[in-house]
Parts: structure tokens; C-alpha cells; sequence
């Protein structure tokens, strides 16, 4: 065999493995998005005020004009991706980038959790100073404004005994004003089983 | 022992590495903590903050305004893309923790372990098939919105995964969340494109956008007289082949016992110039 006809074989050759790699790698991201999203570590915006968010709507911003999705938050378990469910069943996360004051007067915020009797650890990363122990933001948040550089990632360490029920949890993420102590969001939040009992809107699936 | 011997041999490049792990990864990400001091941001800064695939996503898909204000950002690329033309892709050789980390971890591996298509593939050819999938994806993301392709290329993000793992030895507790995307880059980028990967590159070589553009540009730059690049003098070759199995990028081939250089994967890392005990190598100014 002549030299370039082993090159153009090899050349072929990696071409074919560029498309598999590809396939690989981005067939696999689409898999971990599909399964991050609703099950794993959803994803949802908070703006507030916006009062008890009991089914999925969408709020303006009166100040910048633009709208925010936001949605009662229900998890799924059973629909986890099989990696999760094999090396790491027992952690689930939430996460928000969006805390959004989409009020026409500063808010200086705090954040708490409902009916918890389990841990739950709060990984909080802003771009103005959060108080770990009062779990409030130093600082308001501007009408229209949005808390700069935020993530945040709840981690809910569920134990052996909660994970055998159908219902995990069913509480509420509460944000509320620290200086007047009004509430100002309410998000309910369920992660349960497919087993769940059923309600009016059917059976548990993932929101998202 | 070939571990503390490739560490010595080469020292300079090593501390460069933790350099560069003392730049971009939390607890110290000098870069990205100098970019939220002028900012005043007290946001906590982390090797995640300074992507390297996400600008190539905004480019692809005409994004341009997310690069509002994000100043470090910017000049991380310019100044990444801009040595790549003169000198080489040197933040990849001598920088990147992504990629040296898994280069490092790699060196302990007995080879018979070890995956090396070098001369099966060409590396070329696999390395720019692949960034023209990402470009399609990224183009599709935002001009076929239904196809839910937005922000894939974070579900193969190897650099939040790093920094997890170092975030692990300083908080043991930052490890107890894994999603199946996170599980799945460490098999991939951490083990089979790291530790089992000959040269421990396989990630850099095939799943980085900045890599493979970076190199794009020394390949261009290379052709310039007045550009830096790593040379082979073939007369005092002794055709040992030590070269080819320090190159951790797959970058310097045989061709009919002529010593070639591809410089589509070349990281300008001069493992070879270190490793050559005939002086063959050199890294200079001047025409190829």
C-alpha cells in the first residue's frame, strides 16, 4: 500500500472517529441535560413578590419590562438518570442563578425552607455579602434588580427512612423581606417517588 | 520513578502548573478574584467562572452580549488566542489545570494501560471534526431553539468537575453531589481521556474548543517567520523515539524516519527539547 493511500485511510478513519467522538459527547450531554434539569439539580427562578406560586406562570418585571417563568417545583425521583440513581441516590439539589426583585421598592431578602426534618445544606455564592447564619443578604436588592453573580445550590441529604416513602418532601421555599419579615415568594417543592398517590393534576412527574 | 524524573527534567514547566492552578482554581483564583475586586463583586471566585468553552459557544451563536463587562474574560481569551499565534498554544502546555491535572495523573499509569491512537488517528482530523460539531451544536442552540440544545456544552464541563474535586480536599462534604453529567465527565475526561489516555490529553486533544483553536492559530502563526515554534533538526537524530512518548499532545510523528511536528496539537509544552539527548529540538524564531 502507497503511502498516501495509507494517509487517506487514516484521515478517513479519524474523520469517522470525530463523528463518533462527537456523537458521543454531545449525545451524552443531551442525556445529562434531560436528566439535570427536572430531576437532578433543577433549575427555577425566584423573583419576588409573587406571592404562592401554585401552578406555573409567568410575572413581569414593571421595571425592565421583562418576564419570569416561575413554577411549583416537583421532583420526580424514578426519573433521575441511572448514574444518579446508582452512585449517588441519596443527595438531591435544587439551584438558582435568579433571585429577581421585580417589585418598585428595595427588598433586602432572606431565604428559609418549610417542613424540613432532614439536612439541608446551603452552598450560597453572591456578588453582595450573605449572612450564612441569618441566611439573609446584607444588602436590598434594587427595584428590577437581580442579585449579581449568584449561585445557588441546595443539597437535600435525604435518609434511608425518608427515601423509603413516597413522599419525600413537601414544603415550601419561602423568600421573604428580613427588615419587615413579610413574606414575599412562596415556592412549594415536592421530591417524591412515582408511587406517590396521585392528585388533581395526575400522576407525579417531574415539573420542568 | 519516570514520574520524578519527568517532574525534574522539566521544572520550570511544572511550577508553571501550579502557577496556573493558583490563578484559576478555587481557593486562591488569583485571575478571577482580581476580576471581582474591580468589579466589587463579592462573589467567591472558581475555576468555573473562567470558561473555556462557553465564549466560543456565544461567538458560534452570535451571542455577543453576554461578553458585556466581563473584562477578565475577554482578556483571558485575547491574550490565550494572541500567544497561541507568537508563541504557540502556551496556556495549554503550561497553564491550563484541566488538562496539566490529567497530564500529571496520567504519568504514574503504566503505559500497557494506557489508550495511544497516534498512529492510528490522526489527531488532526479528530480534534477539528470535533469543533465543528460544537459549532454546529452552538449554531443549532440558538437558531433551532426546539431542538433544547442551549447550554449543552455545560453538561460536559470538565472544569467545574475539577474544581469540585479540589474543592473535595479542602471540604470533604463538596463531593457528596454527583448528577449523571458530573459522573459522566469524570469517566471521561478524568479517566479515559486522563489517567488511562497516553500523555494524560485526551480531553484537551478532543473535547476543548480553546485547545483546538489555539492551535488553529499556532498552526497559521507557525508558517511566519517571525513567530516562535518548536523546531526539529533531523542530523544529530538518533531516531530514539523518546520524543514521541513524552509528547503528551500525540504531536510529533515519524514519517519514513523524518521526525515531523503537527502542529494542530503541539502545546509548545518542549517536554521534547528537555527529553532529547542529542539536542535535536529547539524552540525559536524562523521559518519551519
Amino acid at each position: 500500500m502507497t503511502l498516501k493511500k495509507i494517509f487517506t485511510k487514516r484521515i478517513l478513519y479519524s474523520f469517522a472517529g470525530a463523528v463518533v467522538l462527537s456523537g458521543l459527547i454531545f449525545g451524552s450531554s443531551v442525556y445529562a441535560k434531560n436528566t439535570l434539569n427536572p430531576t437532578e439539580l433543577s433549575h427555577f427562578f425566584v423573583p419576588f413578590p409573587a406571592g404562592r406560586v401554585v401552578r406555573p406562570m409567568t410575572v413581569d418585571n414593571p421595571i425592565t419590562g421583562g418576564s419570569i417563568f416561575v413554577r411549583p417545583i416537583t421532583i420526580n425521583v424514578d426519573q433521575r438518570g441511572i448514574l444518579k440513581r446508582i452512585f449517588n441516590p441519596g443527595v438531591e439539589g435544587l439551584s438558582t442563578h435568579w433571585l429577581d426583585n421585580i417589585d418598585t421598592k428595595p427588598h433586602r431578602i432572606g431565604l428559609k425552607f418549610t417542613n424540613v426534618n432532614f439536612e439541608v445544606r446551603w452552598d450560597i455564592n453572591a456578588g453582595i455579602p450573605w449572612n450564612e447564619e441569618t441566611r439573609t443578604f446584607d444588602v436590598a436588592i434594587g427595584p428590577g434588580e437581580r442579585v449579581p453573580d449568584l449561585g445557588v445550590d441546595w443539597l437535600f441529604f435525604f435518609p434511608p427512612e425518608i427515601r423509603a416513602q413516597d413522599v419525600w418532601y413537601d414544603g415550601s421555599l419561602i423568600v421573604y423581606d428580613a427588615d419587615t419579615n413579610e413574606t414575599l415568594t412562596t415556592i412549594p417543592i415536592k421530591f417524591q417517588k412515582s408511587t406517590a398517590p396521585a392528585t388533581s393534576e395526575g400522576r407525579p412527574k417531574s415539573s420542568y | 520513578m519516570k514520574f520524578w524524573s519527568a517532574l525534574k527534567r522539566h521544572k520550570w514547566r511544572y511550577l508553571a502548573i501550579i502557577a496556573g492552578f493558583a490563578l484559576f482554581v478555587y481557593p486562591s483564583a488569583l485571575l478571577i478574584r482580581a476580576g471581582y475586586f474591580l468589579q466589587g463583586s463579592t462573589a467567591m471566585p472558581d475555576l468555573h467562572k473562567t470558561c473555556f468553552r462557553m465564549p466560543f459557544d456565544w461567538i458560534a451563536s452570535g451571542n455577543f452580549a453576554t461578553f458585556d463587562g466581563r473584562f477578565v474574560l475577554i482578556g483571558f481569551l485575547g491574550a490565550v488566542l494572541g500567544t497561541s499565534f507568537l508563541f504557540g498554544p502556551l496556556f495549554c502546555g503550561w497553564l491550563c489545570p484541566v488538562g496539566s491535572s490529567t497530564e500529571l495523573l496520567s504519568k504514574p499509569m503504566p503505559n500497557k494501560f494506557k489508550i495511544n491512537l497516534s498512529r492510528k488517528l490522526n489527531p488532526s482530523a479528530l480534534r477539528y471534526g470535533f469543533l465543528g460539531a460544537f459549532v454546529l451544536v452552538s449554531v443549532l442552540a440558538a437558531f433551532a431553539p426546539s431542538l433544547g440544545l442551549a447550554s449543552i456544552c455545560c453538561r460536559y464541563c470538565a472544569s467545574s468537575q475539577l474544581q469540585n474535586l479540589v474543592n473535595g480536599i479542602f471540604s470533604p462534604g463538596a463531593l457528596s453531589y454527583w448528577h449523571s453529567g458530573g459522573i459522566m465527565v469524570i469517566g471521561g475526561w478524568l479517566l479515559i481521556g486522563g489517567v488511562f489516555w497516553q500523555g494524560g490529553r485526551g480531553w484537551c486533544l478532543y473535547g476543548c474548543p480553546l485547545g483546538a483553536v489555539s492551535n488553529g492559530l499556532h498552526t497559521i502563526g507557525s508558517k511566519l517567520g517571525f513567530t516562535y515554534k518548536v523546531k526539529h533538526d533531523g542530523s544529530n537524530c538518533t531516531q530514539c523515539g523518546k520524543c514521541e512518548q513524552v509528547c503528551p499532545s500525540w504531536a510529533i510523528y515519524r514519517n519514513e524516519d523524518v521526525v515531523k511536528i503537527n502542529r494542530s496539537t503541539c502545546t509548545a509544552c518542549l517536554e521534547c527539547l528537555k527529553v532529547c539527548d542529542s539536542n535535536c529540538y529547539s524552540y525559536k524564531r524562523g521559518k519551519v
